[in-house]
């Protein structure tokens, strides 16, 4: 008969919970125990969220002997099991860890041979699972502890060794320090002669602290590479970097957590789409339309059939089942600029492996071979599959320094179509040419200091550079999903606090750095005299929108205050209450309300400085949309004014204010949105006869500065 | 979906607007052939912008207005502007302004068709036009752009050596500085000047240069670096940043940059909008999100009841279609924002809500702060996950060009790249990205310091290598931008490791290539090794969408609709030049032995022996029988091509068609004329 497939691993995780666990062999602050439940829960915590398959059982041992577990006709003391059943990792796990179990305070117990009784519980458990389970690709059993139980005894040991060879488990013990003591060392002989592996909490930690990504399947499929008619050679494509999607799968979902999908129909535009359906009229369905293309602003509507029929609905694909690969062009490798390569995803290719003695393959090989030698890259027709579009991918020859293997990495080459043209100032002057920008050789040198101080160490490279950190974004949500499930009364802010985390490790290279030297980077400061260009000066006032409502608010109120003030210096006039709004009645209203201002002595020019006033103090928000919308006001308001004064026959007031408004920087906010709008320009001599501004002039006011 | 792309397309919104005019310079010159059966250069000037009035339309962008505006005409019909025709004014193009200038091109006699419109030719002032362009630009709103190019064939429009004298030039000049302005706010201004013919003098020297009016007013005039077309190009469609970020190298000391990209695919043309084909009414789409039961069971029959189902199957169609719209109105979400997220996990099924799940993936760290250095050539390109290119950014930190350039001659003359964390905005994804430097100047690269590993450079290869990069240079430099690229490195999820892959071929694979083999191949690499630049090849796609589109809108086939990726092959002289490499292919590896049977041996060209080979076994057939049997997807494209331009009256063009097009092109033509017949 034919080995079944095997089914998933089993796991016994057997947690020291005795007395033995209070010490602090590690060197950092923890007592063993919390090591022991800290190890744990990150390898669960892995597991569950890389989906592994693996079976659990999660066993503790050394607790208070009242504690007992009765496996098949034993009874084992002080031994508690989580759950007899083995099922992949779970939260349920984490929670018995992490809340449930409590070290053993009682010293009297101590005198059991409890490291005997814990292991022989768990190779029960295990023999009890091995019963139902056929054939799992893998036994181990790992046990957290730091060793200083009893002395076992030669005929436990014997038994032990017995035990665990008998169920065939990979013993693994973490926890026992290099070079440990007696009686540790007992269990360091045991480990050795049923050849485990025992781990210290340290360097157990450097490697389960990050969270890992469910496996993604292997990605292989075959081609034949079409170098010429009729020579095809035999090639397989495996994926070799992809951009990461979803890294969880989380799926749409209503409250009850159905997962929710999109549905899409296609029909007619009706007036009432919602009532038709009752009216029990059938919605018009749409069989075939029409497409419609935009020629520039002009509508083309094309029959999809005729598409379909003429252009093949604009698809070169030839058709060929499985695709295509043929080849167009070699050209030198120095050809393909970095700057072409446009998608997160690069392939490995390999000659196919189905027979490789034939032709075909040797061919390939040498084909491979060649093309390295040459540093020639292969560009190439490809099509996944049937169907799919005509692509450009290029083959680029490639030599693994490990295996001396030649291979090829397909990428994918851009069309002429998708390069973006783009123009830049130069960096590089003849000797002739005015370069105001030319770095010193104090800037050079001092920014080779910075080279040099920089330089990461290899670690990092292979870190930051070679693909050995995982992403932050996974990272974050798995903490936040533990930190959810496990304490999900919580504040937000608690479960995220990994992110800073995650956030200082990756700097940390440079946080040293700027430790260490301080005077370099003061250097640098010195010598590139770098100043950020401040949009308004300095006394910048910053404001929270809720503070910004408050202040409008408060504003307004004050302005109606001056208005009724104003207005009783003034003497009687029909003004209303001045509103900050500018639709409809209210501007006409407030139209009047300037005619009259306008008229009063010095009214023209304190209506501009009230205004100018207004803008200053919107001026000195942080830019954000409450602001620009308030921007939009203020613009409203300042055409009033302007169309007031046209009719009045006045100009010099309000060309003063803008011009002010142009020249002093704290404005810019504002007049950038002026700029934009090109809805307010001075008024010019064709508006108002006494103007000194040009009609022209006034057109480009807000270009020339 | 969920995620948050690395990519993002650059702010296209309709704040974003760019203007150009085409002025052509419409004086008698540029009537006037200067070699008989040319055509004149007022005729080039106006084809090289209706291809580029074509290429506008054809994008998925309504943001670029252009005009055209001939100088020189007796006619001044628009006020502000004198002696000048606008043939077409500033806006949005459509059909109508294409078709005004395809007409006047179509035209046999092209000056009595231009002087239909400017009533002749008379003297006009540049000076004047420009002004007149700028006043049309300042009163466009949203302008990011602003662009005049101006066509002429005088070299010498001042008409004097000592032409800085003349108040004409001086005037022009004022006129050009107006255009560009001086970086002000956001708009871009430009002037450029596109002398033909093309393949004119050009001086490369500066002093040469100097002496030349039109290099005072657009230094670029006398650029070799790409061709009108391109020049053109780059005037329209320069792109704007995709984002302003500090660059933090350390305390006290950051500079600002901007990130544009390079490359990005161009999407295909918009077309999702769709009316019936009959009635013209508006097709639109309802949909809103449902449980998945609830659509499977509309969507498959309630309670799987097939049989009924397969007995009124039209009745159900629509009755399933309206209880799927019943569905989607009634019942449906329509908001995605509405929805939760769900995961199981570890045994639980963990609902998130909207606010919980953008929490969990809230990261806030914008812009770009240094890591440390590393040397480039660590920094594996081929697996990077998008290629940008940052610019320093004077406008925001002042001294930011310094700092940019003095890291960028450092680093590249120690071929060192800056490691840097990056956000491109708040809520982005967060990425490691190797900021890499590139200057055009190899030989600013220091020889790599030997003593320090006792590692001797390997032998000639990367001398040859620096050269062959070199040269690479001089074919590309329309896409090659002194800068730092950034490069976003692969996090681990993002990597596959190849080491068991490489195992298994070198334990199946026990013979290496013996010198022969190789020898083969490279002789075969050789003779098809090219230069290569992204330019060579179109989207077919695209292509073949703009020439449908172009020939309902001009009623002309203004794009040729080709398959631009053609293999090599389908090449005759390609396919020639290599003839005898791959019978030594064929041979060396004994590809043929399968096959030897049938086919004669020592055939002088493998491509013969194709044919041969092919028609012995068909030889007695005729086309009909082959059209019978269904044989016909057994020829090759360019062999039907020959077919149905030799046998059935085709013109050559129908080879741009497919080869499923060209069957049935002959096909019907044998459909329609029953006597006509050939042996293959």
């Amino acid at each position: 008969m034919p080995p079944k497939k095997p089914s998933p691993g089993i796991t016994v995780m057997l947690i020291d919970a005795g007395v033995n666990m209070s010490m602090r062999s590690s060197s950092n602050e923890k007592t063993d125990f919390e090591n022991a439940v800290n190890t744990a829960n990150y390898i669960i915590s892995r597991k569950i969220f890389s989906e592994d398959p693996e079976n659990f059982c999660v066993m503790a041992y050394n607790l208070d002997s009242k504690l007992t577990t009765k496996l098949e006709k034993e009874t084992f003391k002080g031994v508690i099991v989580h759950n007899e059943e083995f099922v992949p990792a779970q939260f349920d796990h984490l929670r018995f860890l992490l809340t449930e179990l409590k070290q053993n305070s009682n010293d009297g117990s101590f005198s059991d041979p409890n490291f005997f009784k814990g292991v022989l519980a768990a190779v029960a458990v295990l023999k009890e699972r091995l019963e139902l389970v056929s054939n799992p690709s893998g036994i181990t059993l790992i046990v957290l502890t730091n060793g200083m139980n009893e002395n076992i005894r030669q005929e436990n040991y014997d038994l032990l060794v017995d035990a665990i060879t008998e169920c065939n488990a990979d013993l693994m013990i973490i926890g026992i320090p290099e070079n440990p003591e007696y009686p540790a060392s007992r269990i360091s002989e045991l480990v050795d002669q049923l050849e485990g592996r025992t781990y210290s909490f340290e360097n157990v930690s450097k490697q389960l602290s990050n969270y890992q990504a469910r496996q993604k399947s292997e990605r292989k499929y075959n081609k034949m590479w079409e170098i010429a008619p009729d020579v095809c050679l035999p090639v397989t494509f495996a994926v070799k970097s992809e951009k990461s999607t979803a890294l969880l799968k989380f799926k749409n979902a209503d409250a009850e957590g159905n997962e929710m999908v999109r549905m899409e129909q296609m029909h007619v535009e009706t007036e009432n789409p919602v009532a038709d359906s009752v009216d029990d009229e059938t919605p018009k369905l749409a069989a075939k339309g029409a497409a419609i293309y935009n020629f520039g602003k002009s509508v083309i509507m094309m029959d999809q059939d005729y598409i379909k029929e003429k252009y093949n609905d604009h698809n070169f694909n030839e058709g060929q089942t499985g695709g295509v690969l043929k080849l167009i062009q070699f050209t030198k490798r120095a050809n393909i600029l970095d700057s072409y390569l446009m998608e997160a995803s690069s392939e490995t290719v390999l000659p196919s492996l189905n027979s490789p003695k034939s032709g075909a393959t040797k061919a390939a090989v040498a084909l491979i071979r060649a093309m390295f030698d040459m540093r020639v890259a292969g560009i190439c027709r490809y099509s996944f599959n049937a169907k799919s579009h005509v692509q450009l991918v290029a083959l680029l020859p490639h030599r693994d320094a490990e295996t001396a293997v030649y291979y090829l990495r397909s990428v994918k080459l851009p069309f002429s179509d998708d390069m973006r043209t783009l123009k830049f100032p130069k960096f590089t002057f003849d000797e002739d040419e005015e370069d105001t920008n030319k770095p010193t050789v104090a800037q050079l040198s001092a920014v080779d200091d910075l080279i040099d101080k920089m330089q990461l160490p290899e670690s990092e490279i292979s870190c930051l550079i070679e693909g050995g950190m995982s992403d932050p974004k996974l990272q974050m949500q798995c903490h936040f999903i533990k930190s959810l499930v496990l304490h999900p009364d919580d504040s937000m802010e608690n479960h995220l606090v990994r992110t800073n985390e995650i956030l200082n490790d990756i700097m940390a290279p440079k946080r040293k750095v700027e430790a260490e030297c301080p005077e370099m980077f003061q250097r640098l400061s010195r010598e590139f005299n770098l100043q950020p260009v401040q949009k308004t000066k300095s006394g910048r006032v910053i404001a929270e929108p809720e503070d910004l409502q408050a202040m409008i608010s408060e504003w307004a109120d004050k302005k109606v205050n001056t208005e009724v003030v104003e207005e009783s210096e003034e003497g009687p006039s029909p003004k209303k209450k001045f509103k900050f709004n500018t639709s409809g009645a209210k501007k006409v209203s407030r139209k009047e309300e300037l005619r009259t201002e306008i008229e009063e002595g010095d009214g023209a020019n304190h209506i501009c400085s009230k205004m100018l006033e207004r803008i200053s103090n919107t001026c000195k928000f942080q830019p954000n949309r409450a602001i620009s919308g308030f921007f939009q006001l203020l613009v409203n308001e300042l055409s009033i004014i302007r169309s007031v004064f046209v009719e009045k026959s006045r100009c010099d007031e309000f060309n003063e204010l803008l011009k002010k408004l142009r020249e002093e920087e704290d404005f810019e906010p504002f007049t950038e949105v002026l700029a934009e709008e090109k809805s307010c320009n001075p008024i010019s001599s064709s508006e108002v006869s006494t103007s000194e501004i040009s009609s022209f002039d006034a057109a480009e006011f807000w270009e020339e500065e | 979906m969920d995620e948050t792309r690395f990519e993002e397309d650059d702010y296209e919104g309709a704040a974003n607007k760019k203007y150009t005019f085409f002025v052509i310079d419409g004086s008698s010159a540029m009537f006037e052939t200067s070699k008989p059966g040319e055509e004149s250069e007022f005729k080039t000037a106006l084809k090289l912008i209706l291809d580029e009035m074509v290429r506008v339309c054809c994008s998925r962008s309504l943001n670029n207005n252009i005009g055209v505006i001939v100088t020189g005409t007796k006619n001044s019909d628009t006020e502000g502007i004198e002696n000048s025709t606008i043939l077409v004014p500033m806006g949005v193009l459509g059909q109508e302004e294409v078709n005004t200038i395809k007409e006047i091109i179509d035209e046999e006699g092209l000056l009595s068709a231009v002087t239909n419109i400017t009533g002749g030719h008379h003297e006009s002032d540049l000076s004047n036009v420009l002004n007149y362009c700028k006043r049309v630009f300042a009163s466009c709103p949203n302008t990011r752009h602003q662009s005049v190019i101006y066509l002429t064939n005088n070299r010498d429009p001042f008409g004097r050596d000592d032409f800085w004298e003349s108040s004409y030039f001086n005037r022009t000049k004022t006129a050009v500085k107006k255009i560009i302005g001086l970086g002000q706010r956001k708009t871009l201004g430009e002037f450029s000047v596109i002398i033909l013919p093309e393949d004119g003098y050009k001086p490369q020297e500066k002093e040469e240069k100097k002496k030349e009016p039109w290099y005072h007013l657009d230094t670029e005039v006398f650029s070799t670096e790409c061709d009108a077309a391109a020049r053109i190009r780059q005037k329209i469609t320069a792109q704007r940043s995709h984002a302003t970020l500090t660059v933090n190298v350390g305390p006290g000391v950051t500079f600002d940059v901007s990130v544009f990209s390079m490359v990005m695919e161009a999407k295909p043309l918009d077309h999702s909008q769709k009316y019936t084909a009959d009635t013209e009414e508006k097709i639109v789409k309802t949909a809103g999100y449902v449980t998945k039961k609830a659509k499977l069971e509309v969507e498959e029959g309630v309670g799987g009841d097939y049989e009924t189902q397969e007995t009124s199957a039209s009745v159900d169609e629509t009755e399933r279609t309206l209880q799927k719209c019943k569905l989607i109105q009634e019942e449906a979400v329509r908001n995605r924002r509405d929805l939760k997220k769900s995961i199981v996990l570890g045994g639980e099924k963990i609902i998130l809500d909207g606010e919980q799940f953008s929490f969990m993936n809230k990261l806030e760290s914008k812009g770009v702060d240094v890591i440390g250095f590393v040397p480039m050539s660590r920094v594996d390109r081929e697996v990077a996950l998008s290629s940008k290119i940052t610019q320093p950014n004077d406008q925001t930190t002042l001294g930011s060009t310094s700092m940019y350039r003095a890291l960028l001659d450092r680093c590249w003359a120690r071929q060192q790249a800056m490691v840097a964390k990056y956000q491109s905005r708040a809520g982005q994804k967060m990425r490691i990205v190797a900021l890499v430097p590139f200057k055009k100047d190899m030989t600013l690269i220091e020889p790599s310091n030997l003593g320090e590993d006792g590692e001797e450079m390997e032998d000639k290869k990367p001398d040859l290598l620096r050269l062959e990069q070199q040269r690479a240079q001089v074919d590309s430099s329309e896409w090659l931008h002194e800068g730092f690229m950034l490069v976003g490195l692969p996090f681990r999820e993002e990597l596959r490791d190849d080491f068991r892959r490489f195992e298994e071929q070198q334990t199946a694979l026990t013979e290496e290539s013996t010198e022969q083999e190789v020898n083969a191949m490279k002789q075969f690499v050789k003779k098809l090794t090219m230069s290569y630049n992204p330019s060579f090849y179109e989207n077919p796609r695209l292509l073949s969408e703009r020439s449908a589109l172009c020939l309902e809108a001009t009623g002309e086939e203004l794009i040729e609709r080709k398959d631009t990726v053609e293999p090599y092959y389908q090449i005759p002289n390609r396919l020639q030049r290599v003839g005898a490499q791959i019978e030594s292919i064929v041979e060396t590896f004994a590809l043929n032995e399968d096959k030897k049977e049938e086919k004669p041996k020592g055939a002088s060209r493998k491509r013969k022996t194709d044919d041969e080979g092919g028609s012995s076994a068909k030889k007695v057939m005729t086309i009909r029988e082959c059209v019978s049997a269904e044989q016909m997807s057994n020829f090759k494209k360019d062999e039907l091509v020959a077919m149905a331009v030799e046998h059935c009256e085709a013109q050559k063009s129908i080879k741009s068609k497919t080869k499923n097009d060209i069957i049935s092109v002959i096909e019907t033509y044998l459909n329609d004329n029953p006597s006509t017949t050939w042996n293959v």
